[in-house]
Order: C-alpha cells, then sequence, then structure tokens
C-alpha cells in the first residue's frame, strides 16, 4: 500500500474484491451452494435425460425393489422412482422461479415507489402490503387452486403474491437507508438523478438481500407446492413431482416405504438447502449483519 | 439587475432566508461571487454556513423551506425545475463535504465513483470516463491512479477519500466550488495538503470557491472575502485583511481573539497562558434571541440591540457589519477574564 497514510487504520479485514473468500469460509452457505448445486444439475440432467421415461407405465414391473436396473426401484405402476425424482427437481425449480419472479416482481418496485415517494402514496402501499402479508400463503394458494383449478403455476403465483410484502419491505428499508446516505447527497450534488441513483447506489445494495430472500423463498415454494400436490391440489396425476410421489406412495407406506422416502428425502435435502444458502448468504452479504 | 451570464456574478445569493416551520435558521443572506473568487464563510455550528451552501446547490433537506433568490447565472434555482436544477449541479456549481467517509459509496471502487461523476453531464463509453477517472486522479495527486482507482474508499486514508472528492467535484467543470469544511474530518497534518490542493484546483479550473470553516486561519490563508455568520445573520462581511486587521463586529474580534488560542497574561508575577472564551454558548436554533443575535453573548449589548441591525457599511464600501455599536479600530477585543 504505497499510498496508505502511515498512521492510518488499517484496511477493514472484509475483501470486498469478492464473495468467494467469504463464502469459503462459511460452512451453512457451502453446504447449501451444494445441495442446490446438486439439485440444480439433477434437474438440468433430467432436462436431457432420465434412466427411464418418468411417465412411462410397466405393470409388469411395478412395486419392484432397487436393483441395477432400477437404482431406487419401481412405483406401483412400474414408473422408474430415480427418473421421477429427476423430473420432480424440474418442478421443484420452476415453482420456485415462478414463486420468486412474483415476489421480486412486483415487490422490489412498489417497495421501491414506498422509499422514494413516501407520503400517503407509499404508506397505502405498504398497507396494502400488510394486508396480503396478514393472509396465510398456503390458505391462498389452496383457495386460488380451488377457484381456478388445480394447476402448479396456479398455486405458485399465489405463494409469490403473498411473498410480494415481504420483498417490498427489504426493498423499502434498504433504500430507505442508501437514500439518507452521504453519498446519495453527494450524487445529487454532482448531478445525478433520482432513477440514476436508484440504478447505481439503492439496486446494487438491494441485490444482496434479494438474492437472500429469493433462496428463502425457494425453500417456501418447494415445500409448499408438496403440501399442495400431497393435498391434490397441483398438477395432474400422471405428472412427476415430489409432492404427488409421496401422495402416491401413500398407500404403500407399510410394505415399500422408500416409495415415500425418496421424494420426502429429496424434499427434506432441497429445502435444509436453500434455506442454509440463504441463511449463509444473508450473514455474508446482508450489510445489516455485516461487521 | 440581471446583467448578462458572462459578466455578472456566477453565483448569486440574494436576502436568502431558510426556515424550519416558523424558526428561521438562516436570514436574509447575501453574497454575490464572481469568477474565480473566494468567499469564506464562518461560522459555528448552527451558524446556518451549511444550509447557506446546501441552498446554494439546491439540496435544501426536504422540511425546509427558503425564501430570496440563489442566482446561478442568472437562473434563480428556487424558480426552475428539479430536472434544470439537477443539470446546473455538478456543472455549473459543485459541492465538496465534510464527511469524506460518508460521500462515498462505500461498495463501489473510487474510480467508478469519478466515473459516474464524470459521465452524468457528458456521456461517455464506460472505457472513456474510466480513462478521464484516472486522469482526475492523478489531478489530485494520486501517485498511481491506475491502480488506486480500484481502490475502495475504505482502503484509502481520509486525505485521499477527501482528494476523490475533489477529483468528483471538478469532473463536471464547475463554475463555483463549494466547500464545507472540507479538512474538519481530517487529521491537522493532512489539512494544508488538501487545501494546498483545493486551492490550485481551484485556479486551474478557474472556478469560484465558496470555503466554508469554523476556523479563521484555514479561511483568511486562502480567500480573499470573508463573510461571518452568526445565528444564521450575516455579522460581518468584508475583504480578508480588513476584517482579520480591523474587526468591527464584537463577535469577529472574539473570535479573533479565541483563534489567537492563547494569549499572555503579564498581570501576574510569573506569566501564565490565558485562553479567551466568549461569554455563554452558541443556543439551539430558533433559541438566538430577538434583534442582534449576539446580544446575549455581548459585552457592548444595549437596548438598542433589541432591534435587528442593518448590515451597513463600515469604513470603505466593501466591509460591512451588522452591529450598532462596533468596536472602534484599535481597541483590545479579548473578552475580560
Amino acid at each position: 500500500m504505497t499510498a496508505t497514510m502511515p498512521g492510518s487504520p488499517p484496511a477493514v479485514a472484509i475483501r470486498r474484491d469478492g464473495i468467494w473468500p467469504r463464502v469459503r469460509r462459511s460452512p451453512s452457505t457451502l453446504a447449501g451452494g451444494i445441495i442446490v448445486a446438486f439439485f440444480a444439475l439433477a434437474a438440468l440432467a433430467a432436462a436431457v435425460w432420465t434412466p427411464y421415461d418418468p411417465l412411462a407405465i410397466a405393470p409388469s414391473a411395478a412395486l419392484h425393489g432397487p436393483s441395477w436396473a432400477h437404482l431406487m426401484g419401481t412405483d406401483q405402476y412400474g414408473r422408474d422412482v430415480l427418473s421421477r425424482l429427476m423430473a420432480g427437481t424440474q418442478v421443484a425449480f420452476y415453482v420456485g422461479v415462478i414463486a420468486v419472479a412474483i415476489a421480486a416482481g412486483i415487490g422490489v418496485p412498489a417497495g421501491l415507489l414506498a422509499a422514494t415517494r413516501g407520503g400517503p402514496l407509499g404508506e397505502v402501499v405498504m398497507r396494502v402490503g400488510d394486508v396480503i402479508y396478514g393472509f396465510p400463503a398456503l390458505l391462498a394458494a389452496i383457495t386460488v387452486s380451488a377457484a381456478l383449478g388445480a394447476s402448479t403455476t396456479v398455486s405458485m403465483i399465489a405463494i409469490g403474491v403473498a411473498y410480494i410484502p415481504v420483498f417490498a419491505r427489504v426493498t423499502r428499508a434498504t433504500a430507505l437507508t442508501v437514500l439518507s446516505s452521504g453519498y446519495v447527497l453527494a450524487a445529487r450534488a454532482y448531478g445525478r438523478r433520482p432513477l440514476g441513483i436508484i440504478r447505481r447506489h439503492v439496486l446494487p445494495n438491494v441485490a444482496p438481500i434479494l438474492i437472500v430472500q429469493a433462496s428463502l423463498l425457494y425453500a417456501v415454494a418447494i415445500l409448499a407446492e408438496a403440501g399442495l400436490e400431497f393435498l391434490g391440489l397441483g398438477a395432474a396425476p400422471p405428472a412427476a413431482t415430489w409432492g404427488s410421489m409421496i401422495s402416491g406412495g401413500r398407500d404403500y407406506l407399510a410394505s415399500d416405504p422408500m416409495l415415500t422416502f425418496w421424494p420426502s428425502l429429496a424434499i427434506t435435502l432441497a429445502v435444509l438447502g436453500f434455506s442454509l444458502l440463504g441463511d449463509g448468504l444473508r450473514e455474508i452479504l446482508d450489510p445489516r449483519l455485516r461487521r | 439587475m440581471n446583467t448578462a451570464p458572462a459578466a455578472g456574478p456566477v453565483l448569486a445569493v440574494r436576502d436568502l432566508t431558510i426556515s424550519s416551520g416558523p424558526v428561521e435558521l438562516v436570514s436574509g443572506v447575501s453574497f454575490d461571487l464572481a469568477r474565480g473568487e473566494r468567499l469564506g464563510l464562518i461560522g459555528e455550528s448552527g451558524s446556518g454556513k451549511t444550509l447557506t451552501a446546501l441552498a446554494a446547490i439546491g439540496l435544501l433537506p426536504a422540511g425546509l423551506t427558503a425564501r430570496g433568490q440563489v442566482l446561478v447565472h442568472g437562473q434563480d434555482l428556487f424558480r426552475i425545475s428539479e430536472r434544470v436544477r439537477s443539470a446546473l449541479r455538478g456543472s455549473r456549481v459543485a459541492m465538496v463535504f465534510q464527511e469524506p467517509l460518508s460521500a462515498l459509496n462505500p461498495t463501489m471502487r473510487v474510480g467508478k465513483q469519478i466515473a459516474e461523476a464524470c459521465r452524468v453531464h457528458r456521456p461517455a463509453s464506460a472505457s472513456a470516463a474510466r480513462a478521464r477517472a484516472i486522469e482526475l486522479l492523478e489531478r489530485v495527486e494520486f501517485p498511481d491512479p491506475a491502480r488506486q482507482a480500484r481502490a475502495y474508499p475504505h482502503q484509502l486514508s481520509g486525505g485521499q477519500r477527501q482528494r476523490v472528492m475533489l477529483a468528483m467535484a471538478i469532473a463536471g467543470d464547475p463554475d463555483v466550488i463549494l466547500a464545507d469544511e472540507p479538512t474538519t474530518a481530517l487529521d491537522v497534518t493532512v489539512q494544508q495538503q488538501v487545501l494546498a490542493l483545493l486551492s490550485r484546483l481551484a485556479a486551474e479550473e478557474g472556478s469560484a470557491l465558496v470555503l466554508i470553516s469554523h476556523d479563521l486561519a484555514v479561511v483568511s490563508g486562502m480567500c480573499e472575502r470573508i463573510m461571518v455568520l452568526y445565528g444564521g445573520r450575516v455579522a460581518e462581511s468584508g475583504p480578508t485583511r480588513q476584517l482579520l486587521t480591523a474587526p468591527r463586529h464584537p463577535y469577529t474580534a472574539a473570535l479573533l481573539a479565541t483563534s489567537a488560542a492563547v494569549t499572555l497574561d503579564g498581570g501576574g508575577e510569573t506569566p501564565r497562558m490565558v485562553l479567551p472564551v466568549i461569554r455563554g454558548q452558541v443556543p439551539a436554533a430558533g433559541a438566538f434571541p430577538a434583534g442582534c443575535p449576539f446580544r446575549n453573548r455581548c459585552d457592548r449589548a444595549t437596548a438598542d440591540c433589541e432591534q435587528v441591525p442593518p448590515l451597513a457599511p463600515a469604513e470603505g464600501t466593501a466591509h460591512r457589519v451588522a452591529c450598532f455599536h462596533p468596536v472602534e479600530e484599535g481597541t483590545d477585543v479579548r473578552p475580560a477574564p
């Protein structure tokens, strides 16, 4: 540091050159990241190849135990459990994408609006958010599914809508902090206009927190989808989803518990992975927890 | 009297009054700034000097109301749209803040922040703006600008950060630089260096300078004209030399006495140091006495002072003082121990 003044405080230990050094030192982020990456790979693989057609039934091969031909065995219709698990992984990511897209796509602009406008409009936006927040997400999804017909997409839109206030709140809180900072005043003093300030200063500060929230919402969405599916409020029966696999395996719990075990394990692991990743990233990225 | 922009003052503040509800924080401040001229604004905290500067760049905090005029090249900041105002900021009037650490975005490399300031008024490609940022860092005396442009604010020293702020201030070639206590947050050893740089940059850019400080010594070394604010009013203004050698307002005189810091008291058997003080404390905003705001701390105050003293010419024309009982030339201005 040729230019550092003698006697000036040493540079803060946090390296801002990248988050990788900090990720490596955070076990939960690392574990969550590995689990999520594993499922992501499985979902990608399923897009091009599964051992068998996950929907193809083979009554002659029904309820086979694990074998080299069927690593996780077959279900009551002779469908390959591993193939169905892989296909279900795609659904799990799909539901997360929809829920996050809805929650962030509406929540972030609403939060920014509330932070920049303030006044009555900002109040109205946040109070509407409170009303939505007060309504149980899963109940909303069930109601919407009952009204519009069972569909994974529709129920995930409902989950996404329920999480709009969460995204709006974190966006607003961060935006308010940033907007009252000295560097925003300085940016205004050199002529930056409000939209430029949001783009250059507010959004980069909001982004890490949104990544955290998105990761946590993924976990919620996967769990919600499985629950709705179990209740018969998701995709139509032949579709391969984790929830429908549990629901289908329920009748064989005594004789073939593994049919229920594998999708349950997948759900547990995926939710754990996204939660660990979200919490770990929060510790790393959230300025409110940053030391 | 709106003269042609080329010949007229680059910044003219006319009868600026800033209030928060019923409380006047700044009352009737006026000054003109010619091209390249340097004005020092002196005052304690609460004297309204920072608010005056913020008003001059059109960035008064929400909730305050301003009356009067702030003319930037003849355009009244209070009468134009925010869009036009933001076009003037940076390109006509720039500001350097007191705390360089909080005025820099901690998550953005300093080179990028300077490039940002460059691109606001002159759209340029990212690489061109980056090149200009490095050029500006070199102008503010960074020995290795290309490498230091990649530093984050926390990796720089206080003096370096303030020099980054200076680079951002001159990025838009402003006609006026408002420097609000630019060295208060810095080590004494670095203060001179930053002030010298500010002085040199303003000269090179041909920018007028408003240097705000509570430190008479800082201002007197750099500015040809000084304006002393007290309680939101102009107490005294005039050419630096006149103001320092023959202060007429009791407050200016007291300030001068205190900034001498120590005086020798020869009365006792062993000489001892006396630290002159101004009696009482600066009242909170809105708690200044009616009439002359200084009268409750002034030894010369009489019943006359319950009226607001007009800012009237002292001797000559440029030197003006707002006092009914100005200090006569040659008086010992030290307050009684």
